[in-house]
């Protein structure tokens, strides 16, 4: 039996999600390719693709992977394993602004970080 | 109607939009598909074994960057012994079979006697590079 695949959400936001659009217009198609295929990848395996996790405010996980020179942040959320496509960018994002978009996101307040990893 | 004017849920409909909008990359998505679906059953097996793209690495004797492209979308399909490669560096075997439509397996292609054919054959490649190393190894503290 394949594996359970986890739909990945966007933000509710609409400047937000319009910021995502917008990042994603600016990608190559071979780029957008590359991020959807992570991006499955993160739906059946979760977290442990990425190259650094950061925790906020104890329960949210943000997953940042850089995929053909594009850094890819998703935030997850430990209170009910959803999972946010949060950003896609060419630059790749420093950790602490990965973090606070994924609060901004999340309409959440950053209280706590942790990370591990080398993003 | 444009993107704005719709609000997704998920990153499926995300993606759906996107593929309406534009032909370049809904180009690229559908030419990946098959591409896409190996390196998905690649990470699926790599992770059910526990291990990771560095280990694979070490085990099959090629760079992490390597297993990162069998594993990523970009390039055409890998080879078949690369493939028998992959799976004996995860503990695994390849397995590849002919199927009538009504789902029966009419031939198995890699049966036993080619799985141990093409993994006899890429043990002699390792082996022979180690000779050849070896031997390059005598000729030098010789000379």
């Amino acid at each position: 039996m394949p594996p359970r695949r986890t739909a990945i959400g966007v933000p509710r936001d609409p400047a937000l999600l319009e910021d995502l659009r917008a990042e994603f217009r600016q990608l190559t198609a071979d780029a957008v390719a590359e991020v959807w295929n992570f991006l499955d990848e993160i739906g059946l395996h979760g977290a442990e693709a990425a190259d650094c996790v950061a925790t906020l405010n104890h329960r949210v996980v943000v997953i940042v992977r850089e995929v053909a020179g594009v850094a890819v942040v998703i935030a997850s959320n430990e209170d009910d394993n959803s999972l946010t496509l949060v950003a896609v960018s060419t630059v790749v994002p420093q950790r602490r602004a990965a973090l606070y978009r994924c609060a901004r996101a999340l309409g959440l307040d950053v209280d706590h970080e942790h990370y591990s990893g080398n993003p | 109607m444009t993107m704005s004017d719709r609000r997704p849920e998920t990153f499926d409909d995300l993606r759906d939009e996107i593929l309406a909008e534009r032909p370049d990359a809904r180009e690229v998505w559908h030419a990946s598909k098959l591409k896409r679906a190996v390196a998905m059953a690649l990470v699926g097996m790599r992770k059910r074994v526990g291990l990771t793209q560095i280990e694979v690495a070490k085990r099959a004797g090629w760079d992490k960057g390597y297993v990162s492209r069998l594993e990523g979308v970009a390039g055409g399909l890998p080879e078949l012994d690369t493939l028998v490669r992959y799976a004996l560096a995860c503990g695994c075997e390849l397995r590849l079979g002919l199927f009538h439509a009504n789902g029966k397996e009419v031939v198995d292609l890699l049966k036993s006697q080619t799985v141990a054919t093409l993994a006899r054959s890429e043990r002699r490649a390792t082996e022979s590079e180690s000779d050849v190393e070896e031997t390059e190894e005598r000729r030098v503290a010789e000379a």
